[in-house]
């Protein structure tokens, strides 16, 4: 750790130094209690306005008659002091300054900003320079101030695209973490709500706040997150994203365990059930521990509503879920293997629908997937102006005129066609889904019925088998608490949920009160 | 190289399931449809010929191109020495598997119905293709004819016999005999089962539907050549299109002729159709024994539990504002109990029942006011009594009946073994043919008739 | 000893395991011995069942830590212990391989037109291999989230019919005397004896207060719902029963119109494979721990591969036959053997419970003294709480 030196000079040649190839890295020079001084700061990061309000006019303006004064005099007394002059005029700067340093008197009386610090390491300077703030050196002064001006550029704070509600809060989470913070905040107005940050990525320097409620979270998921945070060694973080990848505990899963989310008010509802959220900068999207594949299942609109509503969606969200997944794998497994099991009049439409096309059912039902996951990503990409061309031309192509051309079979259309519509249903988990869809078809054309029985048993094992921060992954259905249940897919009565999750492991369990 | 092993091993899951994946997905690649690559039969019908060869007609589906709703009817005909080499040289036939799990009718002449029919099902019960749930019916004349008739006609379809046969089933008295429930009652003691009768039918006149007169079938004639070698197989095959209920077909009918036979389809003029007319065939031991009566039919309605719609009737009934009056009442409800018992040794049956009628109908040469008013109640003791007699004697028809052909559809024996398991074995240890037991038994009939009005 | 299972999850086990062979081949094979009355064979069986396993259970409720193995160890030494082990390991081997049997019949019979062997048995193998390398936790999980859905789907396939039976089909009870029925549970021994499993659970219960209850309950409803089974079984086949090898299938197709012309009746079907499926994978397992406790082999993978490559090689020998595979579990010499192993395993656990307590057994760990001590001190917290509540108004941890 190096440290800066006392001499400006020296300090200044050690700076311009580091940042010689900065052409936007500008020094602004100064004089302060007739001292030199020094600003610097990177152009475009920080707030001109609020520099020159707030740091230049102060300094420049200041004129401390007695302090110039008693100056004077230290000047004179550092070449012939006596001792006991010495001691008077350090009480006297004492008594007048209010602060033993120089640093401490500007830092009380004269600079306006809101938050100031101090340090004196070089490598934090340097980190600091480049996120924004200004630094400020004074002459035999062995710190420096650091100013912040960062310069707050973000979009204002919409409803997220993913988590849109009937009722209930927009706000969403922006990139700004300190903005993320105070959304937080505004709705935890408690003191124990506890934030711990650290800075990671060698080149990004990426600040990461992990917030948990001191009292209702467990202090050893806290210290293991923390743990594995400190110990990312990246050349920098981009999203949010990059952090959940350090923290998952299974790699090469398709099965996320981190939870994410946009919106302050879902985050703040699931830290007080006991979970830890972490907060990137530059990421809207807060992660949250530990996860459970239950709560993509949950929505905040589910709570801002009559619970047996809640419960209907629910079911039908799980219901989606199961339809997405099994519909197209079961429909070919049955073409395939078991004909038996469709009624006559079903077993009719599919001999007319399927009569003289040219793909297999199987290789059919594969070109239409494959085809709508294009669809779908092209729709992402494109321009919006092509958004009605596009749509127009997919829903054409693929449903009108594949059809009469005898291509694909109207059914193969329609079901994955309703296949990709309930996969929205649960937007959260549509990534795995969407993967889980096309093994499921694989396997049901391959064994059938038994196949996709026996991947899906495999699937659940494996589930079973997935904990994260030793919180089971299937919870509260496996292993089943019975209190937890009462927010599952039938959601009772708010005040009935009085506990918190016995499945989190959490302190301070109750949470409404008589 | 050990850890390149090690990285291999660590995914070995994944590898063990794609090799999985890769040695059984060219076969899945390029397998077909099994409704395609099967011929979807949805009836059966086995006849027999002069040289006693089982001649087997299948409806078989066909697909209708073009998006069309609704599928056609294919038949196809097979002879053979036993009904499996028949099925077998048919699918050579067809050139496709046979796929009889949607086949929910198997149809028997009077021919097959001559011999233990267990040789004809032997097949069906053995084949996991067949669900056990198809239903066992009886056709009088050709069960090919029916089949084909039924496949082109524009009124009814194959699909419609079980319509009937379920009505009958659910409302009537209980007739509907699949294959396992017909093997039930061949194996117990009583060994009788009544078997449903689908008929060709011509167009009637309705104010005849209450004669119980049969009329011949009005099918064209079918002659059919077959061969002298038992395990050849002679088809003939007719194409026909015919209508869904949902669909309005034009239902042109084609009729492809083979070896020289005629072979007659449903003529968009010839109306003749299936019917049933409640009749009922009597099986014992897997053999058809007579027809039932109209009088039985209707006994067995009123005997029946499940049975909750029939109509009962008197005619010639004078009383009041009825003159020489035919009334057919409506059974509204029924409650049926019955008990069998021992008394003094010998077996007794007892039918306790109480119906809520309604009046449906009532025929006189001279209306009268009063007679058509609902204010009025028909229910009169003597009117009931008239009906009661009425029942009392299709009862009595049925039981002698039952007593002379020794046909237990009553499920006497039954009855009487639930509750009273070792005085009916003493019973039958003193009868020289045990299976003469009926003669023996005392029944017992307690009608109690309420109208609503 | 690390607790695995909560008493729910064990109940729940013990259940599946219990009908799992109950509902295809067995009902007409009971029903070839004993005709009408295979409802009472199979009441007085699993009565005789629930009542050994009170037994076993105020076994473990008095030594909650005990595993089997240490029992015998401690009370017949260690070689004992391994012999018991070897012999319970060959009962589950065949009883998983006589589970493989069935479902390959049923799947052959009633879902698939046509089913090679190697087209059941590769996947099958690997998903025992997989299974195999779980813990007993997991598989207790995954049967909590299936179990009601399970059990209510298979209900419902047997309950549907009724209205279309009559009930009285049942009658009469004891046609031939009672020789039938002591007959049938001669020849129908092999698929009980699922007690066995709960013996093999020792010491990885979390015993509570209301385990035995629990356990009971689920226990009593099983047998209610096996008993119901049989009886709609016998009222709706009566003396045919014993051409319906696919019991559960067939009852469920014979439920009438329109469940089963609309092809509802693949409710059942597709119900009951995933019961059959997660109960071959949980036999495997249970061999696979009986095996662990013979030879003890740190790769989890080695023990699985070794036993399911055991059972792929029967699986050929056998040639997936059923009939053959029916002819070995009803041969004299095989009922013989169940039959002593079925009695004599809780015989040996009385004698143990008697040696133990005459040795006035205290578990090593203390563990025993540590739950007593655990539940002491949770009284004493709830009487704090009591106190407290009136002052802060919030629970204690």
């Amino acid at each position: 750790m190096q440290k800066i030196s006392k001499e400006l000079n020296k300090n200044k040649t050690l700076i311009e130094n580091i940042f010689k190839d900065n052409p936007n890295f500008i020094a602004k020079e100064l004089t302060i209690f007739g001292k030199s001084a020094c600003i610097y700061f990177m152009e475009g990061l920080i707030d001109a306005t609020y520099l020159a309000d707030y740091v230049l006019k102060p300094c420049l303006k200041y004129k401390d008659e007695n302090f110039d004064a008693l100056n004077k005099e230290i000047n004179k007394s550092n070449k012939k002091a006596t001792k006991n002059n010495l001691s008077n005029l350090k009480t006297q700067i004492n008594k007048s300054s209010k602060s033993s340093n120089i640093i401490d008197y500007i830092l009380k009386n004269i600079l306006i900003i809101g938050k100031l610090e101090v340090n004196d390491d070089l490598d934090a300077l340097v980190k600091e320079v480049t996120k924004g703030k200004g630094i400020m050196f004074v002459d035999t002064c062995s710190k420096y101030i650091i100013l912040d001006l960062e310069k707050v550029q973000q979009r204002a704070i919409t409803e997220p695209p993913t988590s849109a509600v009937a009722k209930g809060p927009r706000a969403g989470f922006v990139e700004n973490i300190k903005t993320n913070i105070s959304c937080i905040r505004k709705i935890l107005a408690t003191n124990n709500l506890k934030i711990e940050t650290t800075n990671v990525g060698k080149y990004s320097n990426t600040m990461i706040a992990v917030m948990y409620i001191e009292g209702i979270a467990d202090k050893k998921i806290v210290n293991a997150i923390m743990e594995k945070i400190k110990k990312i060694n990246i050349d920098g973080i981009i999203d949010s994203y990059y952090v959940a990848s350090f923290l998952e505990e299974h790699k090469y899963s398709i099965f996320r365990e981190v939870g994410q989310s946009e919106k302050p008010d879902i985050v703040s509802a699931k830290m007080l059930e006991g979970r830890v959220t972490i907060l990137v900068d530059g990421s809207p999207i807060a992660l949250t521990l530990p996860f459970m594949l239950f709560e993509d299942l949950q929505s905040s609109n589910d709570y801002y509503s009559e619970n047996s509503h809640s419960s209907f969606v629910r079911i039908l969200r799980f219901l989606s879920i199961l339809i997405t997944i099994a519909l197209p794998g079961v429909y070919i497994a049955i073409q395939l293997h078991h004909y038996k099991a469709f009624p006559l009049k079903f077993l009719v439409t599919i001999i007319n629908t399927t009569q003289d096309l040219p793909l297999t059912p199987f290789l059919e039902m594969l070109l239409v997937l494959i085809l709508f996951e294009i669809l779908y990503e092209a729709s992402l990409r494109m321009p919006k102006y092509m958004g009605i061309a596009m749509s127009i031309v997919g829903a054409l192509i693929l449903g009108d005129t594949a059809v009469k051309a005898g291509l694909v079979s109207p059914p193969s259309v329609m079901i994955v066609a309703v296949s990709g519509i309930t996969l929205y249903t649960v937007p959260d988990q549509s990534e795995q889904i969407s993967i889980l869809r096309f093994v499921f078809t694989v396997v049901g054309g391959i064994l059938g019925i038994y196949g996709m029985v026996l991947f899906g048993l495999y699937l659940l094992i494996y589930l079973n088998d997935f904990d994260s921060y030793g919180v089971s992954y299937l919870s509260p259905y496996a292993p089943y608490y019975e209190e937890d249940t009462k927010d599952g897919i039938f959601q009772r009565d708010l005040l009935m949920m009085r506990k918190r999750p016995k499945s989190l492991h959490n302190k301070n369990k109750t949470r409404i009160r008589r | 190289m050990k850890g390149n092993l090690k990285k291999v091993f660590r995914f070995k899951t994944f590898y063990i399931l794609l090799a999985i994946a890769l040695f059984m997905l060219p076969t899945t690649l390029y397998m077909p449809s099994q409704a395609q690559s099967r011929a979807i039969v949805t009836a059966i019908g086995i006849d027999k010929t002069e040289d006693n060869l089982y001649e087997v007609t299948l409806a078989v589906i066909t697909p209708k191109s073009g998006g069309q709703v609704g599928g056609g009817s294919m038949v196809e005909t097979g002879t053979g020495q036993t009904v499996a080499i028949a099925m077998h040289l048919l699918s050579i036939n067809f050139g496709k598997k046979l796929g009889l799990q949607h086949c929910d009718s198997i149809i028997m002449s009077d021919d097959v119905l001559k011999d233990d029919i267990t040789n004809v099902l032997d097949y069906f019960i053995r084949t996991n293709n067949l669900t056990s749930d198809a239903n066992l019916i009886n056709c009088p004349k050709s069960a090919k004819e029916l089949i084909t008739q039924g496949a082109s006609s524009q009124a009814s379809s194959v699909a419609n016999i079980n319509d009937i046969i379920q009505y009958n089933n659910d409302f009537l008295y209980s007739t509907n005999v699949t294959i396992y429930e017909f093997y039930n009652r061949y194996f117990s003691e009583a060994g009788a089962i009544y078997m449903p009768i689908i008929e060709l039918e011509g167009e009637k006149n309705i104010l005849d539907s209450y004669d119980t007169k049969t009329q011949d079938n009005e099918g064209g004639s079918d002659s059919q050549s077959s061969s002298s070698s038992s395990l050849s197989s002679n088809s003939s095959s007719s194409n026909s299109s015919s209508s869904d209920s949902e669909s309005s077909n034009s239902g042109a009918s084609n009729s492809k002729d083979s070896s020289g036979s005629t072979s007659s389809g449903g003529d968009a003029t010839n109306s003749s159709k299936l019917t049933s007319n409640g009749k009922c065939a009597v099986i014992k031991k897997g053999v058809k024994i007579r027809e039932i009566s109209e009088n039985e039919r209707i006994a067995l309605n009123i005997l029946s539990k499940n049975s909750d719609k029939g109509i009962i009737g008197t005619s010639n009934f004078t009383e009041g504002a009825l003159n020489n009056a035919t009334i057919i009442m409506q059974l509204v409800n029924k409650d049926l109990s019955v008990k069998g018992y021992f008394e003094n040794g010998k077996p007794k049956i007892k039918f306790d029942v109480d119906m809520i009628v309604k009046p449906d109908e009532i025929i006189m040469d001279k209306m009268d006011l009063d007679a058509i008013t609902g204010l009025t109640s028909f229910m009169t003791p003597k009117l009931k009594q008239a009906l009661i007699d009425n029942i009392n004697k299709c009862i009595n028809e049925l039981i002698e009946n039952m007593k002379t052909y020794q046909t237990d559809i009553l499920f006497v024996y039954d009855n009487l073994n639930r509750f009273h398991h070792k005085e009916l074995e003493n019973f039958l240890n003193t009868l020289e043919d045990k299976s003469d037991y009926l003669n023996y038994v005392d029944f017992e009939t307690n009608i109690n008739i309420r109208g609503k009005i | 000893m690390k607790k695995m299972l909560t008493s729910r999850q064990t109940a729940m086990l013990l259940f599946m395991s219990i009908i799992s062979l109950k509902f295809l081949v067995f009902p007409a094979l009971i029903s070839k011995y004993s005709q009408k009355d295979s409802y009472i064979v199979v009441f007085l069986f699993l009565l005789f069942e629930i009542m050994v396993m009170f037994f076993i259970l105020m076994f473990i409720k008095k030594y909650p830590n005990l595993t089997f193995k240490e029992v015998l160890s401690n009370t017949f030494g260690e070689v004992f212990s391994k012999i018991i082990y070897i012999v319970l390991f060959i009962y589950f081997l065949f009883k998983t391989l006589l589970l493989i049997k069935e479902t390959h019949n049923y799947f052959l019979e009633a879902i698939f037109d046509e089913l090679s062997w190697w087209f059941f048995i590769l996947p099958l193998t690997i998903f025992i291999t997989y299974v195999m390398t779980k813990n007993i936790k997991i598989l207790a999980r995954t049967i909590e989230i299936l179990f009601w859905f399970l059990v209510v789907s298979v209900g419902i396939s047997f309950v549907a019919p009724l209205y279309n039976i009559d009930l009285l089909n049942i009658f009469p009870v004891f046609e031939n005397g009672v020789y039938p029925i002591f007959n049938a549970m001669f020849y129908s021994v092999f698929s009980f004896g699922d007690y066995l499993l709960l013996i093999l659970f020792m010491g990885k219960i979390k015993f509570e207060k209301s385990t035995v209850k629990k356990i009971m309950s689920y226990m009593i409803f099983c047998l209610i719902f096996i008993t119901i089974f049989y009886i709609v079984f016998v009222a709706l086949f009566n003396n045919s029963g014993i051409n319906h090898i696919l019991a559960i299938s067939d009852i469920s197709v014979r439920s009438g119109y329109p469940y089963s012309q609309e092809k509802l009746d693949w409710l059942a079907i597709l119900i009951w494979t995933i019961a059959l499926l997660f109960q071959i994978g949980f036999y495997a397992l249970v061999t696979k721990n009986c095996f662990d406790e013979i030879i003890k082999i740190k790769n989890k993978m080695i023990p699985a591969l070794i036993i399911s490559s055991v059972l792929f090689v029967f699986s050929m020998i056998l040639y997936l036959n059923l009939e053959l595979t029916l002819k070995i579990a009803t041969s004299i010499p095989f009922i013989i053997s169940a039959l002593v192993i079925q009695i004599a395993i809780p015989l040996i656990l009385l004698i143990c419970f008697i040696v133990l307590k005459c040795k006035k057994f205290e578990d090593k760990n203390n563990a025993n003294n540590e739950m007593i001590l655990e539940n002491k001190n949770i009284e004493r917290t709830n009487q704090k709480n009591k106190k407290n509540t009136t002052k802060k108004g919030g629970a204690r941890v």
